[in-house]
């Protein structure tokens, strides 16, 4: 039941999945192409402050309140929100398959353990923990990526150990422990890629939730200050409110395309992975 | 029997689920398989059968009693020590579609033990897999194909190869036929029987078909609620089956048995393996209890005819 094409056309079928992609991609391609397009230091301040949007043909979304060009630190900022997500998103997908493998194929103690850390770490609030981590270890990038993805894992584990017990017990994978194959073949050549379509779901929301993360902490002015950030640029843009609210709006909505595209995209996928999923 | 028997059970029991929820599925099996016989195992849905051939290869767990292994226990092995005498003994499942890992080709379900645990490289277990492939009834070209392009019966055969794949001396064949349409089912037991017989394999046949089972097995053994309730030579067996439970079965297949009209068909489903009864687990539904089945439960011994029955009044 793998379909190989029947999949992407499910997928594309669906008009608001082919929407979110259409979004994706051009948040992704203005990302990759950030350099090219606003080759200069985005936090460099390069004219008049608080200038109105198409004014100035050479700052087409004018300047914040400091002088530097928004469209530059939009640009710029997609990369971080898009980097940021990306790699939050793979940090707390590979731990939580991690750990939920190892639960749900073994089972007993090792289940126990790692699941009552599981829900534990599940009851302290995710912004508070990353909060503590960065007060500790400082705003640099590089931690508020390992933070985000160190606390949004959790789902993914419970998820993925729910997959693991259900497909211990088939008997394509008790057919492996017959023929005498080592657990950890079993687990990541057999299992995994089985359980594996509803993690891919959740990882686009994963993506969503760490950009809104790094959004927050930006806003609060906890993220890194060196790194061109759309939540800092509503952060800041909340002082002159009142005279240049296109400050703090043109960043928000960068955000919630880019978060409503990433969502459109998970609800596609998980109706073109699921019904298969269901009917095995 | 003069030779150790290939495999053993004694007194095997095998719980799911703890505490209130506990299922006994098998509650105290002895049995032998000598090399290269095969022992048919029947009785009805949820009596033990599958659990009992699993248990046998150490896939779910085991709660009491011991299996041997050619001479070994294996009881207690660990899985890294059981790993090297796993090839030795396989298991063919009774649902092709479960059967195979939707996202592998037939070669890699096939093949993929033959370098993962034999040590093959790719174009040894290429060759090898050509050859099984073959042998089951299918062609060179499947191997690159997937699982869902397959009906139940090629699936079936799939199954077979794999099973073949790491030259066992035993195979479990769980209900092989059971879920393949009437019209290919003797084409796949007959490559089973055909198998056995060049591989002198030895097997535990798993049936709730009495016709399936009288094809292929030398010795029978009956099972009822997590027990075996008679056992003894296929032939004998069901020209004179001398348990109730074993007589009512082999009359609901009139073709097989001799025509017994002390026979009383049994109705109804068997207990819960939750609430067995005392005594006696085939009382509630046997036509010739007496007080005394309901005081303790019947051992399985050699009755007159040398045959292993459980029965107070056989
Ligand atoms: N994984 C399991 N968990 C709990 N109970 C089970 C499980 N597998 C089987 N059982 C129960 O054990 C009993 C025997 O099942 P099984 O061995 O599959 O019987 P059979 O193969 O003869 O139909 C049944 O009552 C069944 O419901
Ligand atoms: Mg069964």
């Amino acid at each position: 039941m793998n379909g190989g094409a029947a999949l992407p056309r499910r997928f594309l079928r669906n008009r608001a999945a082919a929407l979110g992609s259409l979004v994706l991609l051009a948040v992704v391609a203005v990302a990759l192409l950030a350099d090219v397009i606003a080759p200069r230091d985005p936090l460099r301040m390069v004219a008049r402050p608080e200038l109105w949007p198409f004014t100035d043909p050479r700052f087409p979304l004018g300047t914040d309140a400091l002088g530097r060009d928004i469209m530059a630190i939009i640009v710029h900022g997609a990369r971080t929100a898009i980097g940021i997500g990306v790699l939050a998103a793979a940090i707390s997908t590979t731990v939580g398959i991690a750990v939920g493998a190892a639960a749900g194929y073994f089972r007993g103690w090792i289940d126990d353990l790692l699941m009552r850390f599981t829900e534990v770490l599940q009851t302290i609030p995710n912004l508070v923990i990353v909060l503590a981590l960065v007060a500790v270890v400082g705003p640099d990038i590089v931690y508020v990526v390992l933070a985000i993805g160190l606390v949004s894992w959790t789902s993914v584990a419970r998820m993925v150990r729910g997959e693991f017990l259900a497909l211990r017990e088939r008997e394509f994978v008790l057919a492996c422990r017959a023929a005498g194959m080592g657990d950890l073949r079993i687990m990541l050549r057999e299992i995994l890629p089985n359980a594996l379509p509803p993690v891919i779901v959740y990882a686009s929301f994963l993506v969503s939730a760490a950009i809104l993360f790094e959004a927050a902490l930006a806003f609060l002015g906890l993220s890194d200050p060196s790194i061109a950030s759309w939540g800092r640029l509503i952060g800041e843009g909340r002082q002159t409110l009142r005279t240049s609210w296109f400050i703090a709006a043109i960043p928000g909505v960068a955000i919630v395309l880019t978060v409503l595209a990433l969502n459109l995209v998970g609800d596609g996928l998980n109706d073109a992975l699921n019904p298969r999923l269901r009917d095995q | 029997m003069a030779e150790a028997p290939l495999v053993e059970a004694a007194g095997l029991a095998v719980r799911y689920g703890v505490g209130a929820d506990a299922v006994t599925a098998v509650a105290g099996v002895d049995l032998a398989i000598a090399r290269g016989e095969v022992l048919g195992l029947v009785g009805e849905s949820g009596c033990g059968k599958s659990t009992l051939g699993r248990a046998i290869l150490r896939l779910v767990p085991v709660h009491g009693g011991r299996v041997r292994f050619d001479g070994t226990d294996i009881t207690d092995l660990p899985e890294r020590a059981l790993r090297p005498l796993r090839p030795r003994m396989q298991i063919v499942f009774q649902d092709p579609f479960a059967a195979l890992n939707p996202r592998k080709t037939v070669g890699q379900a096939v093949g993929d033990p033959l370098h993962a645990v034999l040590g093959l490289d790719r174009t040894m277990a290429e060759m090898k897999v050509a050859a099984l492939l073959a042998r089951v009834g299918l062609l060179p070209e499947h191997a690159e194909r997937l699982p869902h392009e397959f009906s139940g019966g090629q699936r079936q055969r799939i199954g077979i190869a794999r099973a073949l794949a790491l030259d066992p001396d035993f195979i479990v064949c769980d209900e092989p036929v059971s879920a393949l349409d009437v019209s290919v089912r003797a084409q796949v037991l007959n490559l089973l029987a055909d198998i056995r017989a060049e591989r002198g394999l030895a097997m535990l046949f798993i049936s709730h078909d009495l016709s399936v089972v009288e094809h292929i097995a030398d010795r029978v053994a009956v099972m009822y609620l997590g027990r075996i309730v008679e056992s003894g030579p296929a032939r004998d067996l069901f020209a004179g089956p001398r348990h109730p439970y074993t007589r009512a079965l082999v009359a609901s297949v009139p073709r097989i048995g001799a025509t017994d009209d002390t026979a009383v068909p049994i109705e109804g489903d068997p207990p819960s393996p939750r609430s067995v009864p005392a005594g006696c687990r085939f009382r509630s539904r046997c036509p010739r209890a007496l007080p005394c089945c309901a005081a303790a439960e019947p051992p399985l011994a050699v009755d007159g005819a040398g045959r292993l029955l459980a029965c107070f009044n056989p």
